[in-house]
């Protein structure tokens, strides 16, 4: 573990920021996500994930094994906010657009490395482990500097696995089926079909 | 959106982008939603960490 890259640890993994090395391109490139549904996570990691770091678009971790420093996953993060009922009113004779609007931050990307799991089949279900230990604390840090409400995202995979696992083990919520509709059609990011909008306070 | 047209003739529309009071109703159900309570995750990571260390052990057993 390289100390001075490290963000935060625990007893198994330690989390970092994408920093472009031979071995961290090495290790994205060898980095797979089995399911159908991880193919857009998988190519945003390997095609997208540092332009928007070196951007500041988003921030992308990448979770290593504390002692062999195998990829174990990665997640994105970065600020939005929900906005809603956006409506023209009159304000000082002078008609303007306003919305009311929820700050939060954006789990834009979290996906483990099917190659670790198929290694380490004891860390099956690590998401979990890195959701509560690393994702969590860095919502936590932000909600202590500025104004964020929910932690949000857009679970693929509607009939599957992924979308009941969020909301079951993760303790994500969903919206009422008319309000999540409308929703969707205004906020849902265009690659992401047949996504889900979930969120929860933090 | 609801289209119309201006005195220049130029398209305008006006943004009713959801009904107020289903939008209202949205950020309310999200604003007035309990933030979960992390303990059972916690136990359940704890859980998980302590099955991954003991794999590590056999391993090097």
């Amino acid at each position: 573990m390289k100390k001075s890259s490290v963000v935060n640890h625990n007893e198994v993994f330690y989390c970092e920021h994408l920093v472009l090395t031979r071995k961290t391109m090495q290790d994205i490139d060898d980095f797979r996500v089995t399911n159908s549904e991880g193919k857009g996570l998988l190519e945003y990691l390997q095609n997208n994930a540092y332009h928007d770091e070196k951007l500041g678009a988003q921030r992308i971790y990448l979770v290593r094994d504390m002692i062999t420093d195998e990829l174990v996953a990665f997640f994105g993060l970065k600020t939005g906010m929900v906005s809603q009922n956006e409506r023209a009113v009159k304000i000082d004779n002078e008609e303007r657009i306003v919305f009311d609007m929820i700050s939060g931050i954006e789990l834009a990307e979290l996906a483990v490395n099917d190659i670790y799991i198929r290694h380490n089949p004891a860390s099956k279900g690590c998401g979990l482990i890195i959701f509560n230990d690393f994702i969590l604390p860095i919502c936590e840090q932000a909600k202590q500097l500025v104004g964020c409400e929910i932690l949000y995202g857009f679970s693929v995979d509607e009939k599957g696995k992924l979308l009941d696992r969020y909301l079951n083990e993760y303790n994500f919520a969903r919206l009422d089926p008319e309000s999540e509709a409308k929703v969707q059609d205004r906020l849902r990011p265009y690659f992401d079909k047949g996504c889900v909008f979930i969120y929860q306070k933090i | 959106m609801i289209g119309g047209l201006d005195m220049a003739g130029r398209v305008t529309y006006t943004l009713t982008d959801i009904p107020g009071e289903l939008g209202t109703k949205i950020i309310d159900q999200i604003r007035e939603s309990d933030k979960p309570s992390r303990k059972e995750m916690e136990e359940k990571v704890q859980a998980m960490k302590r099955r991954i260390l003991a794999a590590e052990k056999r391993e090097k057993e």
